[in-house]
Protein backbone atom coordinates (compact mmCIF):
# COMPACT_ATOMS: atom_id res chain seq x y z
CA UNK A 1 0.00 0.00 0.00
CA UNK A 2 1.12 3.13 -1.04
CA UNK A 3 1.09 6.29 1.27
CA UNK A 4 -0.12 8.39 -1.13
CA UNK A 5 -1.35 7.76 -4.10
CA UNK A 6 -2.97 9.65 -6.79
CA UNK A 7 -4.15 8.62 -10.08
CA UNK A 8 -4.63 10.63 -13.17
CA UNK A 9 -5.74 13.53 -11.51
CA UNK A 10 -7.11 16.19 -13.47
CA UNK A 11 -8.86 19.64 -12.24
CA UNK A 12 -10.86 21.60 -14.73
CA UNK A 13 -12.02 25.15 -13.04
CA UNK A 14 -15.14 26.52 -13.47
CA UNK A 15 -13.01 28.96 -16.27
CA UNK A 16 -12.34 26.01 -18.37
CA UNK A 17 -8.46 26.73 -16.83
CA UNK A 18 -6.99 22.93 -16.84
CA UNK A 19 -4.53 23.46 -13.87
CA UNK A 20 -3.69 19.76 -13.60
CA UNK A 21 -3.77 17.00 -16.44
CA UNK A 22 -3.72 12.95 -15.95
CA UNK A 23 -1.31 13.06 -12.82
CA UNK A 24 -0.43 10.27 -11.13
CA UNK A 25 1.76 10.39 -8.13
CA UNK A 26 2.68 7.82 -5.70
CA UNK A 27 4.62 8.37 -2.34
CA UNK A 28 5.86 4.36 -0.85
CA UNK A 29 6.52 3.64 2.39
CA UNK A 30 9.38 5.78 4.27
CA UNK A 31 9.70 7.72 0.85
CA UNK A 32 9.96 11.23 0.43
CA UNK A 33 8.93 12.80 -2.93
CA UNK A 34 9.08 15.78 -4.08
CA UNK A 35 7.01 17.60 -7.10
CA UNK A 36 9.19 20.63 -8.41
CA UNK A 37 7.65 22.86 -11.34
CA UNK A 38 7.50 26.72 -12.06
CA UNK A 39 4.92 28.86 -11.04
CA UNK A 40 1.73 28.29 -12.30
CA UNK A 41 2.22 24.87 -13.14
CA UNK A 42 -0.64 23.13 -10.71
CA UNK A 43 1.62 22.51 -7.57
CA UNK A 44 -0.72 24.48 -5.59
CA UNK A 45 -3.85 22.78 -6.99
CA UNK A 46 -2.60 19.63 -6.73
CA UNK A 47 -2.06 20.31 -3.17
CA UNK A 48 -5.26 22.00 -2.31
CA UNK A 49 -6.93 18.74 -3.80
CA UNK A 50 -4.84 16.73 -1.44
CA UNK A 51 -6.20 18.38 1.17
CA UNK A 52 -9.49 18.36 0.57
CA UNK A 53 -9.96 21.85 -0.54
CA UNK A 54 -10.61 21.09 -4.09
CA UNK A 55 -12.49 18.55 -5.70
CA UNK A 56 -10.84 16.60 -8.48
CA UNK A 57 -12.65 16.49 -11.72
CA UNK A 58 -11.30 13.32 -12.73
CA UNK A 59 -9.07 10.83 -11.04
CA UNK A 60 -8.51 9.71 -7.65
CA UNK A 61 -6.58 10.42 -4.51
CA UNK A 62 -5.61 8.13 -1.61
CA UNK A 63 -4.33 8.47 1.44
CA UNK A 64 -2.78 5.63 3.69
CA UNK A 65 -5.20 3.12 1.34
CA UNK A 66 -8.55 5.10 1.97
CA UNK A 67 -10.10 7.38 -1.07
CA UNK A 68 -10.16 10.84 0.65
CA UNK A 69 -13.48 11.22 -1.33
CA UNK A 70 -15.37 8.54 0.23
CA UNK A 71 -13.28 9.10 3.36
CA UNK A 72 -12.84 12.83 3.66
CA UNK A 73 -11.91 12.46 7.62
CA UNK A 74 -8.48 10.15 6.57
CA UNK A 75 -6.89 13.97 5.74
CA UNK A 76 -7.11 15.52 9.09
CA UNK A 77 -6.62 12.29 10.48
CA UNK A 78 -3.00 11.04 8.73
CA UNK A 79 -1.98 14.31 7.36
CA UNK A 80 0.27 17.11 8.64
CA UNK A 81 0.70 19.94 6.36
CA UNK A 82 3.12 23.07 6.36
CA UNK A 83 1.93 25.80 4.39
CA UNK A 84 4.07 27.59 2.30
CA UNK A 85 3.18 31.06 3.80
CA UNK A 86 5.30 31.86 6.72
CA UNK A 87 1.72 32.68 9.15
CA UNK A 88 1.87 33.19 12.66
CA UNK A 89 -0.51 33.23 15.76
CA UNK A 90 0.68 36.91 16.34
CA UNK A 91 -0.86 37.03 19.63
CA UNK A 92 0.51 33.57 21.00
CA UNK A 93 3.42 32.68 22.62
CA UNK A 94 5.16 29.71 20.28
CA UNK A 95 4.75 27.14 23.33
CA UNK A 96 0.84 28.26 23.46
CA UNK A 97 0.83 27.38 19.56
CA UNK A 98 1.97 24.02 20.03
CA UNK A 99 0.07 23.18 23.52
CA UNK A 100 -3.56 24.05 21.62
CA UNK A 101 -2.51 22.38 18.71
CA UNK A 102 -2.06 19.31 20.79
CA UNK A 103 -4.83 19.72 22.99
CA UNK A 104 -7.16 19.98 19.85
CA UNK A 105 -5.29 16.75 18.35
CA UNK A 106 -5.43 14.56 21.91
CA UNK A 107 -7.80 16.29 24.22
CA UNK A 108 -6.78 13.93 26.57
CA UNK A 109 -3.31 14.64 26.60
CA UNK A 110 -1.68 15.14 29.94
CA UNK A 111 0.47 18.65 30.89
CA UNK A 112 3.40 16.90 32.19
CA UNK A 113 3.85 14.90 28.34
CA UNK A 114 2.23 17.95 26.34
CA UNK A 115 5.13 19.57 27.89
CA UNK A 116 7.55 16.90 27.21
CA UNK A 117 6.22 16.54 23.12
CA UNK A 118 6.52 20.74 22.78
CA UNK A 119 10.18 20.73 24.47
CA UNK A 120 11.49 18.20 22.01
CA UNK A 121 10.15 19.73 19.13
CA UNK A 122 11.10 23.00 19.74
CA UNK A 123 14.74 21.49 20.38
CA UNK A 124 15.05 19.98 17.11
CA UNK A 125 14.36 23.01 15.60
CA UNK A 126 16.16 25.27 17.28
CA UNK A 127 13.23 27.07 18.53
CA UNK A 128 13.75 26.36 22.60
CA UNK A 129 14.89 30.17 23.52
CA UNK A 130 11.68 31.29 21.90
CA UNK A 131 9.15 29.41 23.39
CA UNK A 132 7.98 32.70 24.79
CA UNK A 133 8.23 34.77 21.81
CA UNK A 134 5.18 36.27 20.72
CA UNK A 135 3.85 35.42 16.99
CA UNK A 136 4.65 38.68 15.79
CA UNK A 137 7.97 38.98 17.14
CA UNK A 138 9.33 35.87 15.06
CA UNK A 139 11.11 35.96 12.02
CA UNK A 140 10.19 34.60 8.55
CA UNK A 141 12.58 31.43 9.71
CA UNK A 142 11.22 30.92 12.97
CA UNK A 143 7.67 31.28 11.69
CA UNK A 144 8.19 28.37 9.04
CA UNK A 145 10.18 26.57 11.98
CA UNK A 146 7.29 26.96 14.00
CA UNK A 147 5.11 25.70 11.18
CA UNK A 148 6.93 22.62 10.79
CA UNK A 149 7.04 22.14 14.86
CA UNK A 150 3.16 22.33 14.90
CA UNK A 151 3.06 19.30 12.17
CA UNK A 152 5.40 17.55 13.86
CA UNK A 153 4.32 17.80 17.09
CA UNK A 154 1.29 16.02 16.13
CA UNK A 155 2.82 12.96 15.64
CA UNK A 156 1.04 11.88 12.58
CA UNK A 157 1.93 9.11 9.73
CA UNK A 158 1.82 11.93 6.47
CA UNK A 159 3.55 14.99 5.92
CA UNK A 160 2.81 17.43 3.12
CA UNK A 161 5.29 19.74 2.38
CA UNK A 162 4.58 23.58 0.60
CA UNK A 163 7.78 25.16 -0.13
CA UNK A 164 8.66 23.98 3.60
CA UNK A 165 12.03 26.56 3.74
CA UNK A 166 10.91 29.75 1.48
CA UNK A 167 12.47 32.46 3.01
CA UNK A 168 14.54 31.27 5.22
CA UNK A 169 18.27 31.92 6.11
CA UNK A 170 20.48 28.84 5.14
CA UNK A 171 21.36 27.53 8.52
CA UNK A 172 17.91 27.39 9.57
CA UNK A 173 17.01 25.83 6.11
CA UNK A 174 19.81 23.42 6.86
CA UNK A 175 18.46 22.90 10.10
CA UNK A 176 15.21 22.10 8.94
CA UNK A 177 16.04 19.52 5.70
CA UNK A 178 18.05 17.49 9.04
CA UNK A 179 14.48 17.62 10.46
CA UNK A 180 12.52 16.57 7.77
CA UNK A 181 15.05 13.83 6.88
CA UNK A 182 14.93 12.27 9.90
CA UNK A 183 11.19 13.08 10.81
CA UNK A 184 10.80 8.78 10.41
CA UNK A 185 7.26 9.42 8.75
CA UNK A 186 5.40 6.77 6.67
CA UNK A 187 5.66 9.32 3.69
CA UNK A 188 6.84 12.87 3.20
CA UNK A 189 5.16 14.63 -0.01
CA UNK A 190 7.20 17.99 -0.90
CA UNK A 191 6.53 20.97 -3.61
CA UNK A 192 9.48 23.01 -3.88
CA UNK A 193 10.62 25.71 -5.59
CA UNK A 194 14.38 25.17 -4.17
CA UNK A 195 16.04 22.57 -6.50
CA UNK A 196 18.89 22.11 -3.56
CA UNK A 197 16.17 21.24 -1.36
CA UNK A 198 14.53 19.01 -3.82
CA UNK A 199 18.04 17.25 -4.86
CA UNK A 200 18.92 16.82 -0.90
CA UNK A 201 15.74 15.57 0.36
CA UNK A 202 13.97 13.44 -2.17
CA UNK A 203 14.22 9.76 -2.99
CA UNK A 204 11.70 10.58 -6.01
CA UNK A 205 11.14 13.68 -7.60
CA UNK A 206 8.40 14.61 -10.31
CA UNK A 207 8.29 17.64 -12.76
CA UNK A 208 4.98 19.33 -13.38
CA UNK A 209 4.89 22.30 -16.21
CA UNK A 210 1.80 23.60 -17.20
CA UNK A 211 -0.16 20.99 -15.17
CA UNK A 212 1.24 17.79 -16.79
CA UNK A 213 4.16 15.34 -15.18
CA UNK A 214 7.04 15.75 -17.87
CA UNK A 215 9.91 14.18 -16.06
CA UNK A 216 10.22 11.82 -13.22
CA UNK A 217 12.73 9.28 -11.52
CA UNK A 218 15.10 10.05 -8.92
CA UNK A 219 17.44 13.30 -8.91
CA UNK A 220 19.91 11.42 -10.79
CA UNK A 221 17.58 10.08 -13.08
CA UNK A 222 16.71 13.39 -14.20
CA UNK A 223 20.29 14.44 -14.63
CA UNK A 224 20.61 11.90 -17.34
CA UNK A 225 17.66 12.78 -18.94
CA UNK A 226 19.43 15.74 -20.86
CA UNK A 227 23.46 15.71 -21.59
CA UNK A 228 24.70 18.98 -20.58
CA UNK A 229 27.61 20.85 -21.43
CA UNK A 230 30.60 20.67 -19.14
CA UNK A 231 33.45 23.30 -18.86
CA UNK A 232 36.59 22.58 -17.17
CA UNK A 233 39.44 24.95 -16.22
CA UNK A 234 42.62 23.72 -15.21
CA UNK A 235 46.31 24.45 -15.15
CA UNK A 236 48.37 21.34 -15.06
CA UNK A 237 51.88 20.44 -13.06
CA UNK A 238 53.74 19.72 -16.18
CA UNK A 239 52.34 20.48 -20.09
CA UNK A 240 49.55 18.26 -21.68
CA UNK A 241 50.32 16.17 -24.35
CA UNK A 242 48.03 17.34 -27.14
CA UNK A 243 46.38 14.33 -27.64
CA UNK A 244 44.67 14.61 -24.70
CA UNK A 245 43.30 18.01 -24.81
CA UNK A 246 39.36 18.22 -26.76
CA UNK A 247 38.71 20.05 -30.10
CA UNK A 248 37.37 22.95 -28.06
CA UNK A 249 39.97 24.43 -25.89
CA UNK A 250 41.53 27.39 -24.62
CA UNK A 251 44.59 28.30 -22.78
CA UNK A 252 45.27 31.76 -21.09
CA UNK A 253 49.13 31.13 -19.74
CA UNK A 254 49.31 28.76 -17.75
CA UNK A 255 44.85 28.47 -17.72
CA UNK A 256 43.43 25.83 -19.79
CA UNK A 257 39.90 26.05 -21.02
CA UNK A 258 37.81 23.64 -21.93
CA UNK A 259 34.29 22.57 -23.11
CA UNK A 260 32.87 18.91 -23.29
CA UNK A 261 29.46 17.88 -24.36
CA UNK A 262 29.12 15.31 -21.58
CA UNK A 263 30.31 15.35 -17.47
CA UNK A 264 31.13 11.76 -18.31
CA UNK A 265 33.56 12.81 -21.14
CA UNK A 266 35.17 15.96 -19.03
CA UNK A 267 35.67 13.55 -15.84
CA UNK A 268 37.77 11.31 -18.48
CA UNK A 269 39.72 13.86 -19.61
CA UNK A 270 40.86 15.15 -16.36
CA UNK A 271 41.60 11.91 -14.76
CA UNK A 272 43.89 11.13 -18.35
CA UNK A 273 45.26 14.71 -17.54
CA UNK A 274 46.18 13.87 -13.54
CA UNK A 275 47.71 10.28 -14.95
CA UNK A 276 49.91 12.36 -17.44
CA UNK A 277 50.70 16.22 -16.12
CA UNK A 278 49.39 16.32 -12.82
CA UNK A 279 46.87 19.22 -11.76
CA UNK A 280 47.40 21.90 -9.84
CA UNK A 281 44.42 23.66 -10.20
CA UNK A 282 41.13 22.33 -11.21
CA UNK A 283 37.55 24.17 -11.91
CA UNK A 284 34.52 22.27 -12.95
CA UNK A 285 31.42 23.43 -13.80
CA UNK A 286 28.97 20.32 -13.69
CA UNK A 287 25.52 20.52 -15.26
CA UNK A 288 23.71 21.66 -12.11
CA UNK A 289 19.91 20.10 -11.03
CA UNK A 290 18.60 23.82 -11.80
CA UNK A 291 19.41 24.06 -15.12
CA UNK A 292 18.58 20.70 -16.07
CA UNK A 293 15.41 21.10 -14.71
CA UNK A 294 15.36 24.45 -16.65
CA UNK A 295 16.35 22.95 -19.82
CA UNK A 296 13.21 20.18 -19.48
CA UNK A 297 11.29 23.18 -18.36
CA UNK A 298 12.31 24.88 -21.78
CA UNK A 299 11.91 21.53 -23.93
CA UNK A 300 8.67 20.51 -22.47
CA UNK A 301 7.37 24.15 -23.38
CA UNK A 302 8.88 23.88 -27.24
CA UNK B 1 -12.78 21.19 21.22
CA UNK B 2 -14.81 24.18 21.78
CA UNK B 3 -13.25 25.50 25.15
CA UNK B 4 -9.60 25.22 23.66
CA UNK B 5 -10.83 27.22 20.29
CA UNK B 6 -12.09 30.01 22.83
CA UNK B 7 -9.44 30.02 24.81
CA UNK B 8 -7.07 30.50 21.74
CA UNK B 9 -9.22 33.31 20.45
CA UNK B 10 -9.16 34.80 23.39
CA UNK B 11 -5.57 34.85 23.92
CA UNK B 12 -4.91 36.20 20.56
CA UNK B 13 -6.94 39.14 21.62
CA UNK B 14 -3.96 40.16 24.05
CA UNK B 15 -2.12 42.11 21.81
CA UNK B 16 -5.03 44.24 21.00
CA UNK B 17 -6.69 44.41 24.41
CA UNK B 18 -6.27 48.41 24.70
CA UNK B 19 -8.17 48.34 21.48
CA UNK B 20 -11.02 46.07 22.90
CA UNK B 21 -11.04 47.70 25.98
CA UNK B 22 -11.66 51.44 24.43
CA UNK B 23 -14.32 49.87 21.55
CA UNK B 24 -16.69 47.29 24.04
CA UNK B 25 -16.38 48.98 27.24
CA UNK B 26 -15.11 52.65 27.41
CA UNK B 27 -17.37 53.69 24.13
CA UNK B 28 -20.20 51.80 24.48
CA UNK B 29 -20.88 53.43 28.30
CA UNK B 30 -19.34 56.38 27.76
CA UNK B 31 -22.21 56.62 25.53
CA UNK B 32 -24.65 55.10 27.65
CA UNK B 33 -23.46 56.96 30.80
CA UNK B 34 -24.49 60.69 28.56
CA UNK B 35 -27.95 59.03 27.87
CA UNK B 36 -27.96 58.59 31.52
CA UNK B 37 -27.05 62.14 32.27
CA UNK B 38 -28.90 63.28 30.15
CA UNK B 39 -32.30 61.29 32.30
CA UNK B 40 -33.72 64.73 34.21
CA UNK B 41 -34.97 66.57 30.98
CA UNK B 42 -36.30 62.88 29.78
CA UNK B 43 -39.01 60.62 30.63
CA UNK B 44 -37.99 56.80 32.14
CA UNK B 45 -40.22 55.45 28.96
CA UNK B 46 -37.77 57.88 26.70
CA UNK B 47 -34.77 57.32 28.74
CA UNK B 48 -34.86 52.89 28.64
CA UNK B 49 -36.11 53.60 24.29
CA UNK B 50 -32.36 55.18 24.20
CA UNK B 51 -30.72 52.47 25.94
CA UNK B 52 -32.68 49.46 24.00
CA UNK B 53 -31.70 51.38 21.28
CA UNK B 54 -27.73 51.44 22.47
CA UNK B 55 -28.14 47.41 23.33
CA UNK B 56 -28.91 46.64 19.52
CA UNK B 57 -26.71 49.53 18.36
CA UNK B 58 -24.02 47.44 20.34
CA UNK B 59 -24.39 44.31 18.98
CA UNK B 60 -24.73 45.17 15.80
CA UNK B 61 -21.47 47.75 15.74
CA UNK B 62 -18.92 45.30 17.89
CA UNK B 63 -20.44 41.91 17.75
CA UNK B 64 -21.29 42.12 13.68
CA UNK B 65 -18.24 43.97 12.89
CA UNK B 66 -15.84 42.03 14.60
CA UNK B 67 -17.31 38.46 13.89
CA UNK B 68 -17.44 39.24 9.89
CA UNK B 69 -13.85 40.46 10.12
CA UNK B 70 -12.75 37.12 12.21
CA UNK B 71 -14.67 35.11 9.89
CA UNK B 72 -13.19 36.19 6.59
CA UNK B 73 -9.67 35.74 8.06
CA UNK B 74 -10.50 31.64 8.81
CA UNK B 75 -11.86 31.80 4.90
CA UNK B 76 -8.51 32.75 3.90
CA UNK B 77 -7.00 30.46 1.56
CA UNK B 78 -3.86 29.92 3.06
CA UNK B 79 -5.66 29.83 6.60
CA UNK B 80 -7.92 27.27 5.00
CA UNK B 81 -4.92 25.12 3.73
CA UNK B 82 -3.78 25.12 7.84
CA UNK B 83 -7.05 24.07 9.46
CA UNK B 84 -7.81 21.35 6.72
CA UNK B 85 -5.28 18.96 8.45
CA UNK B 86 -5.70 20.38 12.06
CA UNK B 87 -8.32 18.40 14.14
CA UNK B 88 -10.79 21.16 14.08
CA UNK B 89 -13.70 21.48 11.59
CA UNK B 90 -14.29 24.72 9.91
CA UNK B 91 -17.73 25.07 11.34
CA UNK B 92 -16.36 24.40 14.86
CA UNK B 93 -13.95 27.03 14.46
CA UNK B 94 -16.31 29.57 13.56
CA UNK B 95 -18.71 28.68 16.37
CA UNK B 96 -16.13 29.15 18.63
CA UNK B 97 -15.49 32.59 17.29
CA UNK B 98 -18.98 33.01 17.15
CA UNK B 99 -19.23 32.06 21.09
CA UNK B 100 -16.24 34.39 21.58
CA UNK B 101 -17.41 37.58 20.64
CA UNK B 102 -21.12 36.96 21.91
CA UNK B 103 -19.30 36.67 25.32
CA UNK B 104 -17.36 39.67 24.97
CA UNK B 105 -20.24 41.82 23.48
CA UNK B 106 -22.28 40.60 26.62
CA UNK B 107 -21.60 43.07 29.38
CA UNK B 108 -22.70 45.74 27.47
CA UNK B 109 -25.72 43.80 26.44
CA UNK B 110 -26.14 43.05 30.70
CA UNK B 111 -25.72 46.60 31.56
CA UNK B 112 -28.01 47.90 28.90
CA UNK B 113 -30.18 45.68 30.49
CA UNK B 114 -29.65 46.72 34.13
CA UNK B 115 -30.34 50.28 33.00
CA UNK B 116 -33.49 49.54 31.39
CA UNK B 117 -34.79 47.30 34.35
CA UNK B 118 -34.02 50.42 36.97
CA UNK B 119 -36.31 52.70 34.52
CA UNK B 120 -38.74 50.72 33.40
CA UNK B 121 -39.17 48.38 36.75
CA UNK B 122 -39.54 44.81 36.77
CA UNK B 123 -43.34 44.41 36.10
CA UNK B 124 -43.32 45.72 32.69
CA UNK B 125 -40.01 43.15 31.86
CA UNK B 126 -41.34 39.87 29.51
CA UNK B 127 -38.40 37.79 30.80
CA UNK B 128 -39.13 34.60 28.41
CA UNK B 129 -39.53 37.12 25.61
CA UNK B 130 -37.11 39.04 26.47
CA UNK B 131 -34.40 35.70 26.55
CA UNK B 132 -35.97 35.31 23.39
CA UNK B 133 -35.56 38.72 21.87
CA UNK B 134 -31.90 38.55 22.60
CA UNK B 135 -31.29 35.02 21.35
CA UNK B 136 -32.58 35.89 17.71
CA UNK B 137 -30.14 39.30 17.62
CA UNK B 138 -27.17 37.26 18.79
CA UNK B 139 -28.35 34.60 16.29
CA UNK B 140 -28.95 36.46 13.76
CA UNK B 141 -26.56 39.31 13.83
CA UNK B 142 -23.86 36.52 14.08
CA UNK B 143 -25.00 34.27 11.06
CA UNK B 144 -24.99 37.03 9.19
CA UNK B 145 -21.18 38.08 10.23
CA UNK B 146 -20.65 34.23 9.25
CA UNK B 147 -22.15 34.23 5.91
CA UNK B 148 -20.83 37.80 5.09
CA UNK B 149 -17.00 36.82 6.17
CA UNK B 150 -16.99 33.31 4.51
CA UNK B 151 -18.16 35.05 1.39
CA UNK B 152 -15.46 37.54 1.31
CA UNK B 153 -12.62 35.38 2.77
CA UNK B 154 -10.48 38.36 2.97
CA UNK B 155 -10.06 40.64 6.15
CA UNK B 156 -8.83 43.71 4.12
CA UNK B 157 -11.94 43.48 2.47
CA UNK B 158 -14.23 43.20 5.22
CA UNK B 159 -12.67 45.84 6.40
CA UNK B 160 -14.63 47.74 3.99
CA UNK B 161 -17.66 46.35 4.38
CA UNK B 162 -17.72 46.11 8.04
CA UNK B 163 -16.86 50.13 8.15
CA UNK B 164 -20.24 51.00 6.49
CA UNK B 165 -22.56 48.07 6.99
CA UNK B 166 -23.20 48.70 10.97
CA UNK B 167 -23.48 52.27 10.15
CA UNK B 168 -25.93 51.92 7.64
CA UNK B 169 -27.97 49.43 9.72
CA UNK B 170 -27.83 51.66 12.94
CA UNK B 171 -28.54 55.16 10.74
CA UNK B 172 -31.36 53.86 8.90
CA UNK B 173 -33.18 52.25 12.03
CA UNK B 174 -35.49 53.91 15.02
CA UNK B 175 -32.47 53.14 17.54
CA UNK B 176 -31.96 56.21 18.92
CA UNK B 177 -34.67 57.98 17.18
CA UNK B 178 -38.44 57.55 16.72
CA UNK B 179 -40.09 57.35 13.34
CA UNK B 180 -43.07 55.37 11.46
CA UNK B 181 -41.43 55.52 8.31
CA UNK B 182 -42.57 52.10 6.53
CA UNK B 183 -39.07 52.13 4.37
CA UNK B 184 -37.71 51.45 8.04
CA UNK B 185 -39.02 48.21 8.03
CA UNK B 186 -36.64 47.12 5.10
CA UNK B 187 -34.00 46.92 7.42
CA UNK B 188 -33.57 43.82 9.84
CA UNK B 189 -32.48 45.83 12.83
CA UNK B 190 -35.92 47.84 13.17
CA UNK B 191 -37.65 44.41 13.42
CA UNK B 192 -34.97 43.19 15.65
CA UNK B 193 -35.21 46.61 17.87
CA UNK B 194 -39.40 46.42 17.86
CA UNK B 195 -38.45 42.25 19.11
CA UNK B 196 -36.73 43.73 22.10
CA UNK B 197 -38.71 46.90 22.96
CA UNK B 198 -41.08 44.81 22.76
CA UNK B 199 -40.25 42.32 25.31
CA UNK B 200 -39.29 45.31 28.05
CA UNK B 201 -42.42 46.81 27.65
CA UNK B 202 -41.48 49.96 25.80
CA UNK B 203 -44.50 48.64 22.81
CA UNK B 204 -46.75 46.46 21.74
CA UNK B 205 -45.94 43.24 20.26
CA UNK B 206 -45.74 43.41 16.68
CA UNK B 207 -46.01 39.77 15.04
CA UNK B 208 -44.91 40.58 11.75
CA UNK B 209 -41.01 41.73 13.44
CA UNK B 210 -40.81 38.46 15.24
CA UNK B 211 -41.81 36.69 12.21
CA UNK B 212 -39.57 38.81 9.97
CA UNK B 213 -36.90 38.20 12.60
CA UNK B 214 -37.36 34.64 12.97
CA UNK B 215 -37.59 33.51 8.77
CA UNK B 216 -34.47 35.99 8.40
CA UNK B 217 -32.44 34.10 11.44
CA UNK B 218 -33.24 31.42 9.71
CA UNK B 219 -32.25 32.05 5.98
CA UNK B 220 -29.08 33.97 7.26
CA UNK B 221 -28.30 30.49 9.58
CA UNK B 222 -29.05 28.33 6.15
CA UNK B 223 -26.05 30.70 4.39
CA UNK B 224 -23.86 30.66 7.30
CA UNK B 225 -24.35 26.80 7.49
CA UNK B 226 -23.36 25.96 3.94
CA UNK B 227 -20.93 28.12 3.93
CA UNK B 228 -18.85 26.51 6.89
CA UNK B 229 -19.87 23.06 6.57
CA UNK B 230 -19.15 23.10 2.56
CA UNK B 231 -16.97 20.15 1.92
CA UNK B 232 -14.64 21.88 -0.85
CA UNK B 233 -14.19 25.32 0.39
CA UNK B 234 -12.36 26.49 -2.22
CA UNK B 235 -14.10 25.07 -5.17
CA UNK B 236 -14.96 28.26 -7.03
CA UNK B 237 -13.62 30.51 -9.89
CA UNK B 238 -10.62 32.03 -10.04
Amino acid sequence: MNVIEINTLTKVYPDGTKANDRISISVKKNEIVGIIGPNGAGKTTLIRQLLGLLKPTEGSIKVMGKDILENPDVIKRTLAYVPQYPFSFPSLKVEEVLEYVLRMRHGSISREEMKERISQVLSLLGLDGSSKFFGYQLSGGMRKSLLLAMALVQELPVLVLDEPTSMVDIVTKHRLWDVIRNSNREGILLASHDMNEVKALCDRVYLLVYGRIVASGTPADIVSMIKMPTEVRLIPERAIPPNLLPKEHKRRGDLYEMAFDTLGDALKTVEAILDSSGIAYLEIESPSFENLVINLIGRDRE
Amino acid sequence: MIRPLIEMELKGMRIYKTFLLVNLFIMPLALLFMMIMNSSSRTPWNISYLVSGFIVVSLVSSFLGTLTNRVSNIFEPSVLELYSTLPPKISTVVLAQFLTYSLLVLPQVLIGLAVVLYYQGVSKINVPLLVLALLLTFLELGALAVAIGAKIGNPYKAMAVTGILPWLLVVFSPAYYRSSFQALYLNPITHLLSCIRSAVGLQSINLISWLVSGALTVIFVVLALRSTRSGYMLEKPF
